[in-house]
């Protein structure tokens, strides 16, 4: 409680209907506890892992930016809430059309970091699919946030071999991620948690593997094109 | 009974023109208090709140319409004498006036009218003038005035001359005078005799001129000398408030109830208000509060209540039309204004809690 509360607390005591509101109070709180709505909503990239492209890009030497994992595959997952004003469509483009002319940034409270140790790349695409895939269904569900935002936003998940702490949100402001050290990347569409009745899906639109450009573009602050 | 002591007026009568009062614009209303919890409720009255003005006076007091003193028991004296002594010119001179028995009838002053009458016959036949002294046994006869003592001082002739004219006009058939006034209701009285009708009516009089008189509550009065050929029809004014206040007093003191129609009617003339409630208990039942209210002298409403001076005025006022009863609460727009803001309130509340109903979404990370 904090000193103003306790002091309207004792204010009203005070007046002598402290005893005849905390009745009120205790109904009306009931009466909106029993107002309000749980739910839980999975984000996932797929059945199979077919939302994870984004996770299995090059960079222009044809090297997987898996590669840039250490030896024990160790990478955090960052999971950000980015808000974008409104309702745009889902496609990459459409996308970054909408937030050249809008705010996309994410939401500094509500990004999540969990470390996972992914698998190494040296293996056949689909393979490493089902091992990257294997590797994120190891551990127990990561709750992302406890309250989703209460209007559309999109969900982005970057892998990057930078600390947890490294990309803690220091305040409202998110600090920017080492390109360098950027593994993957997967996002969702737009999405309304609140309303949403299915498991939201991450993926990764590219119709070719050298897709680091794309991992960029899904990284930055402001989904914007990067050179 | 009435008491000068105890009475108290609570008026609330018309602002003097002008004058600027607290409660300006709401009616104003008279109330006399009187009986033996005059004091207590006279209290009690000043300080309720009512939707009229309530302004406390005293009654009227009794000072008012004096009567001047008759100059003609000094004249009558002064005719004797000279007649006594013969000198008959300064007898007639003594009893000189066209209408002197015309306004005495008028008053009521039936002997000194028949005095006067009497010593003119007298002197007029010692002066030796037959005509006027048979005009005056003649008017004295047709009053039907009762001959006066004087007559004893008077010579055999004069007494000849009296008792031949007044066997003469008492043998005459009577005749029928229809007497009518506006308003109607008046006490009429002729020749100064008591009333003897009240308009419109009839009246019996012997052939001649006879002073006929009304008198009304609320009214000055009014008389004529109605000659034979001529009904007379009244028109009288109303009373100025001190002739009011000497009716009012006067019927208080023959035994009028202070809250009678015709008490209220003259106190509120004498007051001069429009608005006139008489408050009133008696010493058997002091604590029952008897009430009256008259509006424009109209008597409107009684009521009666025990110990309730405040709602013994507000029944007063409300039946009689002073100020409107409070209508049921269903009646009023407030209450359904408020019922509708409740509603409203009610409405939006429910909406809110409706439509904003909180949802807490938890997003988990599950590949």
């Amino acid at each position: 409680m904090t000193e103003r509360e306790r002091e309207n607390s004792l204010s009203l005591r005070e007046r002598g209907w402290g005893e005849g509101a905390r009745p009120l109070l205790l109904t009306l709180f009931f009466s909106l506890s029993a107002c309000i709505e749980t739910r839980s909503v999975a984000l996932t990239f797929g059945t199979d892992g077919e939302g994870l492209d984004g996770f299995m890009c090059k960079d222009t030497s044809g090297t997987l930016l898996l590669s840039r994992a250490p030896t024990d595959g160790k990478t955090s997952l960052v999971i950000d809430f980015v808000k974008l004003g409104g309702v745009p469509g889902c496609r990459t483009g459409q996308l970054m059309k909408w937030c050249s002319a809008h705010d996309c940034s994410a939401i500094g409270g509500k990004r999540s970091c969990v470390t996972v140790n992914l698998p190494p790349p040296s293996m056949a695409r689909e393979e490493l699919r089902a091992a990257l895939l294997n590797a994120l269904r190891a551990g127990d569900p990561f709750q992302a946030t406890a309250d989703a935002p209460d209007e559309f936003v999109l969900v982005r998940v970057v892998g990057t071999t930078q600390s947890c702490d490294e990309v803690a949100p220091g305040g409202d402001a998110l600090p920017a991620f080492d390109k360098s050290k950027l593994v993957g990347c997967a996002y969702s569409c737009p999405v309304l948690f609140d309303k949403v009745e299915q498991d939201v899906y991450l993926g990764f639109e590219t119709l070719t593997t050298t897709c680091e450009q794309g991992v960029r573009i899904c990284s930055d602050g402001q989904l914007q094109w990067q050179p | 009974m009435f008491s000068l002591a105890l009475s108290l007026v609570l008026n609330a009568g018309p602002k003097p023109p002008g004058a600027t009062a607290l409660g300006e614009g709401k009616p104003s209303v008279t109330v006399v208090v009187d009986g033996p919890r005059a004091e207590d409720t006279k209290k009690t009255l000043q300080s309720v709140s009512l939707p009229v003005e309530l302004r406390l006076t005293d009654a009227p007091a009794s000072v008012g319409v004096g009567a001047t003193p008759s100059p003609w028991p000094e004249k009558l004296a002064a005719a004797r004498r000279a007649y006594v002594s013969a000198n008959f010119a300064e007898c007639l001179k003594q009893l000189e006036g066209d209408a002197a028995a015309a306004d005495l009838l008028s008053a009521g002053e039936r002997l000194l009218t028949a005095r006067l009458l009497a010593w003119r016959t007298a002197c007029h036949t010692g002066a030796n003038q037959p005509q006027p002294a048979r005009a005056a046994a003649t008017a004295l006869a047709t009053f039907q005035l009762a001959l006066p003592e004087d007559v004893g001082s008077m010579t055999p002739d004069v007494e000849s001359v009296l008792a031949r004219t007044i066997s003469t006009v008492s043998a005459a058939p009577l005749r029928k005078v229809r007497v009518e006034s506006t308003p109607s209701g008046a006490s009429v009285e002729v020749d100064g005799r008591p009333a003897a009708c009240t308009t419109p009516c009839s009246v019996d009089v012997l052939a001649g001129a006879h002073v006929v008189r009304l008198s009304a509550d609320g009214y000055s009065p009014a008389w004529k000398l109605v000659a034979d050929d001529a009904p007379p029809a009244f028109t009288l004014e109303p009373a100025s408030p001190e002739l009011a206040a000497k009716q009012w007093r006067a019927r208080l003191q023959h035994g009028e109830a202070l809250d009678s129609e015709a008490s209220v009617r003259l106190l509120s003339s004498a007051l001069r208000a429009p608005r006139l409630a008489v408050v009133t208990s008696e010493a058997a039942a002091p604590k029952t509060l008897r009430g009256a209210l008259a509006v424009d002298g109209v008597l409107t409403t009684r009521a009666e209540r025990d110990g309730d001076a405040e709602g013994l005025v507000r029944d007063l006022l409300v039946r009689g039309k002073v100020v409107e009863e409070a209508p049921p609460l269903y009646q009023r727009w407030p209450f359904w204004l408020a019922v509708g803001v409740a509603a409203v309130a009610a409405g939006t509340t429910t909406a809110i809690v409706v439509g904003t109903r909180q949802t807490v979404t938890r997003v988990e990370l599950s590949p």
